[in-house]
């Protein structure tokens, strides 16, 4: 969770992409890939969450703007 | 004009004595005679005036060249005549009629007894006057462009937003309270912060005192300068064609916005400021403008803003879209794919063995039938060879026999010098134990039967007792 708190949009981004190209390139052990496959999911959930998070916060801003 | 005036008419005769009055009369008769009522355009400037307390002016008109007077004359506009001047021309008279002033006069002359030669004032032409202003003003612009003057201010750094303003006008004037009201009452709810900087806005000396307040105007705690005056005659308006006026402006660190007369009006200041328009409402609309402009910018800006993060977000949702997309087949597809690996590594691992095996088999076959067909040629081979190592053996068996006997022979002789007859012969005895020589006191015990032989015979004895020998076998 501390870790969670901690993470970045981009560096999740780029850790997704990472896991992302190891699986299109199907370069990924067996070993490891339900593994990779749940980080890559919570890492998309997270993704999604600051996205949505985001917009709410620009959509807050804008309007405090007032113009 | 000699014709007229009474003269001599005997010489000789003792000359004849005119009166004053007759002779001021002749003259003001010749004066009538000659010019009446008529009336005459001239154009003279005023020296000095003065206006008595019945309303009439007195004028002195002079023409001067290079400072020096050519002709002077007395001048009076009675106070019937004012009047209709004065309604014909308005207010402008008024401002027309002072020392130093250049003036187009309709005239009359008259002549009288005792006030003497007069110029009597009609009428003036009041588009002279206005000729000559604009031909001043001309000339003050020429030589405000040549010194560089008129485009010093509008090279000034202007901000965004003008909001604090310093504004020179005349606190009463009408002008101004329009330029405040208008201010204060936009619709947009802007506040301006305006400073009044109370002037006189007409004569000379006003134009003086604008100058010098330009200068004080502190540059920190403003962002603009607004001359104000409302709408007058051109004449009222001079003011701001005063050439000191115009240099103080474009001298000032601030710029300098004008909002002077009417529309159509337009004087030096304003061509020497950072910006003129056309009244002082025009300069609180402009100042107005100015804010929504920015106010507008400012919205634009932030509805970009929004755009643009919005289809940043699209864009970057898109991608984990993607993502998702991978994720969601990617690994089942990557796990059949390992699965589809292994059945084929499994039947390659069955066809292989198979083929390995077959092929033992075949070299195992092969070996066999190899072994199978040069076996009896092998045997031969061997059998031959024995056969050729019994020849060669029986050939050399016979010498090699003879050899050995010699050989036999020789050790023999040999071995008869070590027998040990000789030694016993030389007094050494040898003992036995069960046909056993024995050699240390360890290979005999009590009662063991041991039998001793001599050079001629051997004698059989039972042991009762041993002796060893600690340092020593030898006895």
């Amino acid at each position: 969770m501390n870790q969670e708190a901690k993470l970045s949009y981009e560096s999740a981004y780029a850790e997704l992409q990472e896991i992302m190209n190891a699986l299109q390139n199907e370069n990924i052990s067996v070993d490891l890939l339900s593994e990779k496959v749940k980080r890559a999911s919570e890492l998309l959930k997270f993704c999604h969450g600051k996205l949505r998070d985001t917009e709410l916060e620009v959509g807050e801003v804008i309007k405090d703007l007032g113009l | 004009m000699n014709d007229n005036l009474p003269s001599p008419k005997m010489p000789g005769s003792p000359p004849k004595v005119y009166s004053l009055l007759a002779l001021s009369q002749s003259i003001r008769n010749l004066i009538h005679e000659k010019v009446g009522q008529q009336v005459f355009w001239l154009k003279a400037e005023i020296a000095q005036l003065k206006q008595a307390a019945s309303g009439h002016y007195y004028l002195e008109l002079v023409q001067e060249r290079d400072g020096r007077r050519l002709a002077s004359m007395q001048a009076v506009i009675w106070f019937l005549d004012f009047q209709q001047i004065h309604s014909k021309h308005g207010a402008e008279l008024l401002k027309v009629l002072k020392q130093g002033q250049e003036l187009v006069l309709k005239v009359s002359v008259d002549f009288h007894s005792v006030f003497g030669l007069k110029l009597l004032v009609k009428d003036l032409d009041m588009d002279f006057v206005l000729g000559e202003l604009e031909k001043r003003k001309r000339l003050t612009l020429e030589k405000l462009r040549g010194d560089g003057l008129l485009d010093v201010q509008k090279k000034l750094k202007e901000p965004t937003v003008w909001q604090r303003i310093a504004v020179l006008s005349s606190e009463e004037a009408a002008a101004y309270q329009d330029f405040k009201e208008h201010l204060k009452q936009n619709e947009f709810g802007y506040r301006l912060q305006t400073v009044l900087f109370p002037v006189p806005v007409q004569g000379h000396a006003a134009a003086d005192l604008i100058g010098s307040l330009l200068g004080k105007i502190p540059k920190e705690e403003f962002d603009l300068i607004v001359i104000i005056r409302g709408g007058g005659s051109r004449l009222d308006l001079d003011t701001f064609n005063d050439e000191g006026l115009a240099r103080a402006i474009a001298a000032a660190q601030l710029p300098v916005h004008t909002g002077i007369g009417h529309e159509s009006d337009f004087s030096v200041a304003d061509m020497v400021a950072h910006k003129a328009h056309k009244t002082p409402t025009a300069v609180a609309d402009y100042l107005l403008d100015r804010m929504l402009a920015f106010e507008n910018s400012l919205q634009q800006i932030a509805a970009l803003l929004h755009r643009r993060s919005k289809e940043n977000l699209k864009f970057e949702d898109q991608n984990l879209l993607r993502f998702q997309e991978v994720l969601a087949l990617k690994p089942l597809v990557i796990v059949q794919r390992k699965r589809g690996d292994l059945h084929q590594n499994a039947s390659t691992l069955v066809r292989l063995s198979a083929d390995a095996m077959h092929e033992a088999e075949r070299f195992l076959n092969f070996f066999k039938q190899s072994l199978a067909n040069l076996s009896p040629a092998l045997i031969r081979m061997q059998k031959d060879r024995l056969e050729d190592l019994e020849r060669t053996l029986n050939q050399q068996g016979q010498f090699r026999m003879e050899q050995a006997q010699r050989d036999l022979n020789a050790l023999q002789e040999r071995l008869e010098l070590l027998k040990p007859q000789r030694t016993l012969e030389r007094g050494y005895s040898i003992t036995r134990k069960n046909q056993k020589g024995v050699l240390s006191i360890h290979d005999v015990k009590d009662g063991d039967r041991i039998e001793t032989q001599v050079k001629d015979g051997s004698i059989t004895s039972t042991i009762i007792k041993k002796e060893i020998y600690e340092s020593g076998s030898e006895a």
